[in-house]
């Protein structure tokens, strides 16, 4: 497996969000991680990335056999997770091009790999940006400065597509998407499946699910997978909600 | 390319005798001043107690500089007060005991002393009272090196940039023995005239106070690009007149150092219209150092159409930290437009975490962070000469990764 959680239990303020969680995602696979608002989506990717805040109380998560909850999340990020932000934060100042850079010297580094020349990068950068629709001084303005909702969602692709992790979660890619922008997102993640990589993708609504096929739908309630299935499953989400595909499952 | 000039050591104010009355009128109202207290509100957050330590003026104290290379371009070097190297052409120095009598009177008028204590001990016991006079534009800025390791040292400079004329000065201090620096800088800058004024503070260790009094006529612009880093005591203050439609352009970047304290103190006034102030000011306090910034821009009801603007940010980057910072706008005109604001704040910790999580390692995050901090008033900076001093000197400090 290359994602492996068993038991994992975490409180926010004295109060448990998830509770005794187990999930395993092998490489190349697409999961689905859906659930009704506040059901803990958002709180799984974030202790996995390693967000402070988060208390956890027991459990492990492995990644590639490596335990992601004693490391930094720089340490995490280098060992090949890599989470899209559902509220990518602003950061005036420091430009994309200068951010991306930084990252990625830091991940060839810690990969063993020598630094990508400038040329290569912005190459790269550019492609991309303009793949995902992004304008074209993208690259010289501050981090997600003054950017709309779409387009800090298709940033958060363009740094997966540029960063290339092995193991990505998308949270809630979609929300706030027109379906042109929610294509080219889809795209973007589309492109990046390989055998040897593997994808989280945390929503709300079945919509970006036909466009990125999952291997794996789940259903978190009550703090933990309550129901898993086929792609099929979303679909019976969207047609009978969650109270029907949760009707029997064990909370 | 450059000149060396003769070395001259002027002692002070020479003996003539309007200069000795004028001089003794100054001594008597010093022995009447004490050192300001935290109730001077330009004076509510320093450490004046390290300034008193040496207690003998520097004159004829031993001091030994060490040997260094002479600079590039135009220079001056100035130990414990007097000239010691002259490197310039574009620029004429003069030491009062060469000026004329005019021109001795003139700047007698122009220095008004007020009751500050710092500024009229300064005039009393100048070291080395010194004029620089500007009269054709020149692009290569003029360095002015300061050093001082014995005593009280007191360099007063008078510098006049003449009507329509370009220059650059960037001045610098270092310390080399306990000693406390009491300089002044009077600009005098003419109709028309532009001066970019760098000042550059890291290499100092002691306590310095350093004034810069500026008088711009119409249509002059002063544009200063300041750097402050103190391991001791520091204080830079601006005082500055703008005349009719006259420019200032002030930035500077506080870089606090543990058990430091830096304290500006800026008076702007408009008191002739259409003229523009814009004051960008932000500071780095990392743990154990102090750092403070009052700026005070005051509009006479002659002051119309004045656009004044000032910000005045820091951020406080570990616990113990400490700042005060008061941006005051005192407005009697009517048709103005005016602006200020401060912020006093920490890192951002989802800025942080959003740049660890893309694998930047933590001190490397915030060092992309402070960077971004300061990009607003480094991009002011122009002086080639300041830059690189700025750039080698900021460093992330020790504590800031904690």
């Amino acid at each position: 497996m290359m994602l492996t959680i068993r038991n994992l239990t975490v409180a926010v303020e004295g109060r448990r969000i998830l509770d005794g969680l187990d999930l395993d995602i092998a490489a190349g696979e697409v999961h689905a991680l859906m659930g009704p608002n506040g059901a803990g989506k958002s709180t799984l990717a974030n202790v996995l990335a390693g967000r402070e805040g988060y208390e956890v109380l027991e459990g492990e998560a492995l990644l590639d056999g490596q335990d992601l909850l004693t490391m930094e999340p720089e340490a995490r990020a280098q060992a090949g997770l890599f989470l899209s932000f559902q509220h990518p934060v602003e950061i005036p100042g420091v430009s994309n091009l200068q951010f991306l850079r930084t990252a990625l010297d830091c991940l060839r580094k810690a990969r063993g790999e020598a630094p990508l020349d400038s040329a290569a990068l912005l190459r790269a950068a550019r492609e991309a940006a303009q793949v995902l629709g992004l304008p074209a001084d993208f690259l010289k303005r501050g981090v997600n400065e003054g950017f709309s909702g779409g387009e800090k969602k298709r940033n958060e692709i363009l740094q997966m597509l540029l960063l290339e992790p092995r193991f990505v979660i998308l949270d809630e890619p979609d929300s706030g998407l027109d379906v042109d922008a929610l294509k080219l997102v889809a795209a973007g993640v589309n492109r990046l499946r390989r055998p040897d990589r593997a994808f989280l993708i945390i929503t709300h609504y079945p919509r970006i699910l036909e466009y990125v096929r999952p291997d794996r739908v789940h259903v978190l309630h009550g703090g933990r997978i309550a129901r898993s299935g086929e792609a099929e499953l979303a679909h019976q989400i969207e047609a009978g909600g969650y109270a029907a595909v949760l009707e029997g499952s064990v909370a | 390319m450059n000149t060396a000039l003769a070395v001259c050591h002027p002692c002070g104010w020479a003996e003539d005798a309007a200069t000795r009355a004028w001089h003794e009128r100054l001594a008597e109202r010093f022995a009447t001043l004490t050192p300001p207290t935290r109730k001077n509100e330009f004076w509510r957050y320093s450490r004046l107690s390290a300034c008193f330590a040496p207690e003998r003026a520097g004159r004829g104290l031993d001091c030994s500089f060490p040997e260094v290379e002479p600079l590039a371009g135009e220079w001056i070097r100035l130990d414990q007060g007097p000239p010691v190297a002259v490197h310039t052409r574009a620029w004429r120095l003069r030491s009062w005991s060469e000026l004329d009598e005019a021109t001795r009177a003139r700047w007698r008028e122009r220095l008004e002393p007020g009751e500050d204590y710092f500024a009229v001990r300064n005039l009393v016991e100048a070291d080395a009272v010194l004029l620089l006079e500007l009269e054709q534009t020149t692009d290569a800025p003029l360095q002015i090196q300061y050093r001082h390791g014995a005593g009280w040292v007191q360099p007063l400079l008078l510098v006049e940039v003449a009507a329509g004329t370009r220059g650059a000065l960037v001045e610098t201090f270092s310390s080399f023995g306990p000693s406390t620096q009491n300089g002044a800088v009077h600009l005098w800058l003419g109709e028309g005239a532009e001066l970019t004024h760098g000042v550059f503070t890291a290499d100092e260790e002691q306590a310095l106070l350093h004034r810069v009094r500026a008088r711009l006529g119409a249509r002059a612009r002063l544009d200063v690009q300041a750097f402050a880093a103190a391991r001791g005591y520091q204080r830079l203050e601006w005082d500055v007149a703008m005349g009719e439609s006259a420019t200032l352009r002030l930035s500077g970047i506080t870089q606090g150092e543990p058990e430091g304290s830096t304290d500006v103190a800026l008076r702007i006034r408009h008191a002739a219209p259409g003229a523009t102030t814009d004051v960008r000011w932000r500071g780095l306090v990392p743990a154990a150092a102090h750092s403070a910034v009052i700026g005070r821009i005051l509009i006479e009801p002659t002051g119309q159409r004045t656009d004044a603007a000032m910000r005045l940010d820091h951020l406080l980057l570990a616990d113990g930290a400490a700042a005060d910072v008061k941006p005051e706008l005192e407005i009697y005109a009517d048709d103005v437009a005016c602006g200020h604001g401060a912020t006093l704040g920490r890192l951002d910790d989802e800025a942080l975490f959003y740049l660890r999580s893309r694998g930047i390692p933590e001190v490397e995050a915030r060092r992309l962070l402070i960077d971004a901090f300061l990009a607003p008033v480094l991009q002011r900076f122009t002086l080639a000469e300041v830059l690189r001093h700025v750039q080698s000197r900021l460093s992330l400090p020790d504590d800031a990764a904690a």
